[in-house]
């Protein structure tokens, strides 16, 4: 027993010991595409002996995202630790050009990081969204980007940000990835858009009020709040003036559970979409009648319209994009046997795919008052 | 020939539950689901099932073999079948399998643990340390303590269940469909690859003499088995819908990988929690293992169980030591697998049949 003592005390010095003090935490990382080369710059969060932390933003140019660390590493006193990585982002014009999944490799291999990092794509360049100096009250600007994307997750308007969930769709046949997309205003960053990807290649963007149906259609909603505006002839029996501008509705509470089937495969897919949502009513521009048992359904019929309206448009700026965030293809592949089917060949197929979409909603409370 | 060991050595029947559980459930649960899903797909865990089925065939065959003659352990049923040159080599094999199972566990834990912890730490260190742990606990204690260890660490290792249940938040469960796409031949390559993950449940050869009431031992065994089966097919299942079909044919460790979504407000990363305490489950392993070798070494070359220990333990670190890089090791394992599915999954049934034949003649003889 005393030998084993011995033994256990000598070798649990082996492994190096880390000072807080002396280690650099990078919380966030951003890369950018300069001619051949990246560039990117990391913020690396250092604490005193005494008091608060500090925050800096380093920066080195290199060929690949290893030599960018060691650039790093030189230019610190501090031993940089990867471990607390929060957020990565991704410059636009490298998103759009080379892709990003060489650089997400590096995430996913080192044990280091874990896979609930949230990448984003920064708009105009990743540097921008990393050097910008307005970050609240957090200690530096990747808690600030890591609250901002989260907090968002949270209230389901952005519907993917983990280095898993990208890694995922990136692999997954038939469907594509989605990012959050930061842009900068009156230099803090914020999220207005939502990056669709294709492959590992950035395509384009949607508004969230658009991200808002995707994530409707490719899983399940379950808190969140929506605008929508109809126009004034579908709700005109419930109104008490007739005329005037269309009308704003505000729903909450959004409930949703989806269904997508495969009804026939040739000569083209076509695919039939139900969704079935549960919400309360918030707000309406107008002014109303009681809105009742009896008359209801006017509202309900209005907004299913509506919504239709929007998921089709929805729809063809995502094919015209050729990407697809909701999973149309991974249905497929899944619903036929004995199929192998390729990113290519999905790709061709979805082109002309059918989609018909069903909105079925039922209000379940109209706030307060009727 | 050996002679049944005394009430003193023994223990109570329901161990045998903890015992054949705890053996089995290892390493490979940590990564089997990428292994099986290069060959069966989305079916892989359909895979999973029939060799748990397969398997419970298997240990009612070992028990109605133990049963069947005054032979209570595999090394006397060689002898006893064989004779004494052919039983002898037959023995020898059954104790290079315990020696390739034990060295396969050491590195391949020690592999992980360096992987995922300490990227410094030398690899003969860490199999040193695990060796040294075998000895010291198998020095003093012997078979109580083994069957003690895996009672003890069952208990501190079950909950971890329940956690494996978090990655669903990311589920997509379209994945599994459509359900049995996978051919005969793919089903069937799916279940050889099972075979590591479920290898263990042979060490009832061995424990068999010293369990008190020789007739519950069957119903035990058979629970424990059970207890693997489902939590080979829950991970499995898991693992499908968590990753997509592609990722996981790249991810090592599944289930480690899976653990990095599990977050608590207290600990962040969760895996550095299942690692260290991976240690527990893999320890009846180890132990168990490194006892059946000694065992058999009593039964080779007579020699005592405490001086085979020393040497069992001496060769397997060397073994161990013959490996490095992670695509040697992982060769390895996969020759440990292939050599135990023959040992464990097929030969059984032949050694049954050889027993009956045996018994057979010789009460004809008489």
């Amino acid at each position: 027993m005393k030998w084993f003592i011995v033994v256990m005390l000598l070798l649990s010095g082996c492994v190096s010991p880390r000072v807080l003090e002396r280690q650099g935490i990078i919380t966030a990382t951003g890369f950018d595409k300069k001619g051949k080369m990246y560039e990117g710059g990391s913020v690396m969060l250092s604490f005193k002996k005494m008091g608060s932390s500090m925050s800096e933003v380093i920066e080195a140019t290199n060929k690949t995202s290893k030599g960018f660390r060691q650039d790093l590493e030189a230019q610190t006193s501090h031993d940089l630790g990867s471990g607390q990585i929060r957020v990565v982002v991704y410059g636009k014009e490298l998103a759009e050009k080379d892709g990003i999944f060489g650089l997400t490799d590096t995430l996913q291999r080192d044990a280091n990081i874990g896979s609930l990092v949230y990448l984003a794509v920064g708009e105009p360049s990743a540097k921008q969204v990393i050097k910008s100096k307005k970050h609240e009250d957090t200690p530096d600007i990747g808690t600030y980007l890591y609250r901002l994307i989260e907090k968002n997750l949270r209230s389901e308007s952005l519907l993917a940000a983990t280095l898993h969930e990208f890694i995922h769709s990136y692999y997954d046949v038939g469907k594509d990835a989605v990012l959050p997309c930061l842009s900068v205003r009156d230099d803090k960053p914020i999220i207005e858009k939502v990056a669709l990807f294709r492959g590992d290649k950035f395509v384009g963007t949607v508004r969230l009020d658009e991200s808002f149906y995707i994530k409707m259609l490719s899983s399940e909603y379950n808190t969140g709040l929506k605008n929508m505006t109809v126009s004034r002839e579908d709700v005109a029996p419930l109104l008490i003036k007739k005329k005037g501008k269309k009308v704003n509705i505000v729903i909450n509470e959004i409930k949703t559970k989806r269904k997508i089937k495969l009804i026939s495969q040739k000569p083209t897919p076509h695919f039939r979409v139900t969704v079935n949502m549960q919400t309360e009513i918030l707000e309406i521009s107008d002014k109303t009648k009681p809105i009742m048992k009896d008359n209801v359904h006017i509202l309900e019929r209005a907004i299913e319209k509506q919504m239709k309206k929007e998921i089709d448009q929805l729809l063809v700026k995502l094919k015209r994009y050729e990407t697809d965030p909701i999973g149309f293809g991974q249905i497929y592949d899944h619903s036929v046997r004995k199929l192998q089917l390729t990113d290519k060949q999905w790709l061709q197929l979805y082109k002309d795919a059918r989609i018909d979409v069903d909105v079925n909603v039922s209000i379940l409370r109209t706030g307060t008052i009727d | 020939m050996m002679k049944t060991p005394n009430e003193r050595l023994s223990v109570n029947a329901y161990l045998v539950f903890f015992l054949v559980h705890t053996a089995q459930i290892g390493l490979g649960i940590v990564g089997v689901q990428r292994v099986i899903f290069v060959e069966a797909r989305q079916d892989a865990w359909i895979a999973v099932l029939i060799s748990g089925l397969w398997i419970h065939l298997i240990v009612f065959v070992i028990c109605q073999t133990l049963k069947s003659s005054e032979h209570d352990n595999i090394f006397s049923l060689h002898t006893f079948v064989y004779g004494r040159v052919l039983g002898w080599i037959m023995n020898a094999a059954v104790v290079v399998y315990f020696l390739m199972a034990y060295t396969s566990i050491l590195l391949g834990y020690v592999e992980m643990a360096l992987t995922w912890m300490y990227p410094d730490f030398p690899l003969w260190g860490g199999a040193l340390i695990l060796v040294l742990l075998t000895v010291y606990a198998l020095y003093g204690g012997g078979f109580r303590l083994v069957a003690g260890v895996s009672f003890l660490t069952f208990f501190m290792a079950i909950w971890i269940v329940v956690v494996v249940f978090q990655p669903l938040k990311y589920a997509e469960w379209i994945h599994l469909l459509p359900i049995l796409e996978a051919t005969p031949k793919q089903m069937m390559n799916g279940v050889l690859k099972t075979s590591y993950t479920m290898l263990g449940f042979e060490v009832l050869y061995i424990i068999y003499p010293f369990v008190k009431e020789k007739e519950r031992v069957h119903r035990y065994a058979q629970l424990g088995v059970l207890l693997t089966t489902f939590l080979v097919a829950i991970v499995t299942v898991i693992a499908i819908v968590f990753f997509s079909p592609k990722q996981l044919d790249v991810t090592i460790w599944a289930s480690l990988s899976m653990f990095t979504i599990v977050k608590f407000p207290f600990i962040e990363r969760f895996e550095y929690i299942v690692i260290p305490l991976w240690l527990l489950v893999i320890l009846p392993n180890l132990l168990l293992f490194m006892w059946a070798m000694t065992r058999g070494g009593k039964a080779l070359f007579h020699i005592k169980q405490k001086y085979g220990l020393f040497i069992f333990a001496c060769l397997s670190f060397f073994v161990a030591m013959m490996f490095e890089k992670r695509a040697t090791i992982n060769e390895f394992i996969d020759q440990v697998g292939w050599y135990g599915f023959w040992l464990s999954f097929v030969y059984p049934f032949f050694l049954y049949v050889f027993v009956r034949m045996k018994t057979w003649a010789k009460g004809s003889a008489k």
